[in-house]
């Protein structure tokens, strides 16, 4: 059991070395080559795997957070429309640089930058879908947030975004319904800018230390709102850290990444049946965990594009390899009774 | 403070005893480093040389009709990647061309390993990517962003393609001869009755050629009426019922799916031998065959109308076919 930890970190460096390594070659026709980088194809590469070890890192720690304060173990980050919110934001986002350019002949790259891609339109929607969740998921008279309404909550906010985006999508020329499209299965780019991975590894590094602080209280949270109680853990405090933690997490990696599911999900499963529920252990094991998951998806999304032409999209990559994993846990859990 | 202290005690109590095996297997991935530098291999880049020792130029081309005509040109030694778009209508070796993407997203680091020095886009000016900008700029490639919304736009395009792959000449050529061609076309178009036709692209949804492109040229050139243009320009979608009010007397169908298909058996029953099906995969491209397709088109509008769907195989057109050399 004590082995986890380096072995975990082991296998994410490990993973990282393969996927610096691997890249097309041209030398006699497309194939994939085996060999260290250098130069430009060096940096493109470092940056893709720093930009998916970041995100799957947030998105796996964001998972942990919410599953601890919503007591659920589906909970992930797009259970509570955070996803949803964000990519409403780069929806409407195109929406508005579309017509602005119709009307004023701006051209999109200017309007882009202004938001700094879809940075900025992501993380305000993630911020407004998190306001509106908090909102709907307090509980009247007690002042705190109830967990089942904030995943009714959180259900009522996915459907309502996800119908905007198909309204504002069929209001937009081909192009940009193309980008939505583009922009909706997830991509790990290598000309992510550094500003913002340094930004989104600040926002880890800090929520990270935040739940390392709080191990104990959130090994307790897990226990009744009574039983915390007794135990001197105001829950009130402790759900609010967590929601704005995994919220701002996941705002950060939408930002990066688009929408990738089931990393959050699946990850903190896995960490806990290698190292057990003790948070100051998971917390340590999940973003690792997280980390692997996404850069060995964003590794085969990468390989795929040279071997079949057309690479698979990262989102879909992550759910072929965590869903069947996710069947195996439950399985070896409860032997499919 | 103590809190924080605290935990960095527990943090220390539980992952303290980890150091040496992680020191462990640190020294293990150092030595997998070491492994891995041995397998280096320097990078090398297809240098293409022309018979007199000039460099060719280096085109990744994500405009399916710009490659058609490259290769047309006979300027397809110059192609370094193409687009996910012209992967089904190329042939023999330039099947194995690879694919760099697409004109919203590129394969960064196949481009940095290509390293061309012209990209091929078809799109506005003011919508190219800002990354796509970024890493042109950054390899040196030069942006060729070409326009081909009506016949008239061919000439240009095709010189500057010609340009751009170092075959000046054979553009001129092919420019000139496409030129005369069209003129004798729009000659014979003008002698023969004009026939009201619809141009449907695809069938399920219903979305046809409306007018201001170069599709709606060619019906004109062909000695057609495009009736799609009164529903707007480009390639509008419409329903069934709007469809019967245009009233045409033949429906182009481009259809190379199925022809069991729902949708096109409906058109078959509703119109019978007015329906001619177009099969040729590249009917959606402005290239330099253009004439060869309208003169199809010609055939297929002003063949008279049969029991059977699918005017394709009228003698007529088999007749031009074994007319004309492959």
């Amino acid at each position: 059991m004590r082995w986890w930890l380096p072995i975990s970190l082991a296998g994410c460096i490990g993973v990282a070395l393969l996927s610096l390594c691997t890249g097309p070659t041209v030398q006699h026709g497309l194939a994939i080559r085996l060999a260290i980088p250098h130069g430009i194809t060096l940096g493109l590469r470092l940056t893709r795997i720093a930009a998916a070890a970041i995100v799957g890192a947030s998105l796996s720690l964001s998972g942990v957070y919410l599953q601890n304060l919503l007591r659920n173990p589906l909970a992930d980050p797009y259970v509570l429309g955070l996803s949803g919110g964000a990519s409403l934001g780069v929806v409407m986002w195109i929406f508005c640089i579309s017509i602005f350019s119709q009307i004023t002949g701006l051209p999109h790259w200017v309007a882009d930058m202004l938001g700094f891609g879809h940075t900025l339109p992501s993380f305000v929607g993630a911020a407004l879908a998190m306001i509106a969740c908090f909102w709907l998921g307090r509980r009247s008279g007690y002042g705190y947030l109830d967990p089942v309404r904030l995943i009714l909550a959180g259900v009522i906010i996915s459907t309502i975004t996800g119908a905007c985006m198909l309204l504002i999508n069929s209001f937009l020329p081909d192009y940009d319904q193309t980008r939505i499209y583009f922009y909706l299965f997830g991509y790990i780019s290598e000309i992510t800018p550094r500003w913002l991975l340094i930004g989104t590894g600040g926002v880890l590094a800090v929520s990270w230390a935040i739940g390392l602080q709080q191990a104990r209280r959130l090994d307790i949270a897990s226990l009744s709102d009574i039983e915390a109680a007794s135990l001197g853990v105001s829950m009130r405090r402790m759900r609010m850290t967590n929601f704005i933690l995994s919220s701002v997490l996941t705002a950060a990696s939408v930002a990066i990444a688009g929408p990738i599911g089931f990393v959050g999900l699946i990850c903190p499963h896995i960490a806990r049946r290698l190292v057990g529920p003790t948070h100051a252990r998971l917390l340590v094991i999940a973003p690792i965990v997280g980390a692997a998951l996404l850069i060995v998806a964003d590794l085969i999304t990468r390989v795929s594009g040279i071997m079949l032409d057309r690479p698979i999209p990262v989102g879909v990559m992550t759910a072929l390899i965590g869903g069947p994993l996710f069947l195996y846990l439950m399985r070896d859990r409860t032997g499919w009774r | 403070m103590s809190r924080t202290a605290d935990s960095l005690t527990i943090f220390t109590m539980i992952y303290g005893k980890y150091a040496a095996r992680m020191l462990t297997v640190m020294a293990l991935i150092g030595v997998g480093l070491t492994v891995l530098s041995g397998c280096h291999a320097k990078s090398h880049h297809y240098v293409f040389k022309s018979k007199s020792g000039h460099e060719v130029p280096r085109i990744v081309s994500t405009v399916p009709a710009a490659t058609q005509i490259l290769l047309q040109l006979r300027a397809g030694r110059s192609l370094v990647a193409v687009s996910t778009y012209d992967k089904p209508l190329l042939a023999g070796r330039w099947r194995k061309l690879p694919v760099i993407g697409n004109y919203l997203r590129l394969n960064t680091e196949l481009m940095t390993e290509l390293h061309p020095s012209r990209l091929i886009l078809q799109i506005d000016p003011a919508l190219i990517p800002a990354d796509i900008r970024s890493l042109c700029h950054r390899l040196d490639c030069r942006i060729i962003d070409i326009k081909l919304n009506s016949v008239a736009d061919l000439e240009h395009t095709t010189l500057r393609l010609g340009a751009a792959a170092g075959c000046v000449g054979r553009a001129r050529l092919a420019v000139v001869k496409l030129a005369r061609e069209i003129r004798v076309i729009t000659r014979q178009a003008a002698r023969v009755p004009i026939v009201p036709v619809i141009y449907c692209l695809s069938t399920n949804p219903l979305r046809i050629v409306g007018g201001k492109n170069f599709m709606d040229d060619e019906l004109r050139l062909a000695g057609g009426r495009n009736v799609g243009r009164q529903l707007g320009d480009g390639f509008p979608k419409i329903t069934h019922a709007e469809l019967l009010r245009l009233n045409a007397k033949k429906i182009l169908v481009w259809h190379p799916e199925s022809v069991f298909h729902h949708a096109y058996r409906w058109l078959q029953r509703r119109y019978g031998g007015r329906v001619c099906r177009i099969a040729w995969p590249d009917a959606d491209l402005l290239t330099l065959s253009v004439v060869h397709k309208i003169r199809r088109i010609n055939l297929l509008i002003h063949a008279p109308a049969t029991d059977r769907a699918g005017a394709e195989s009228a003698p007529a057109l088999h007749q031009e076919r074994k007319r004309r050399p492959a």
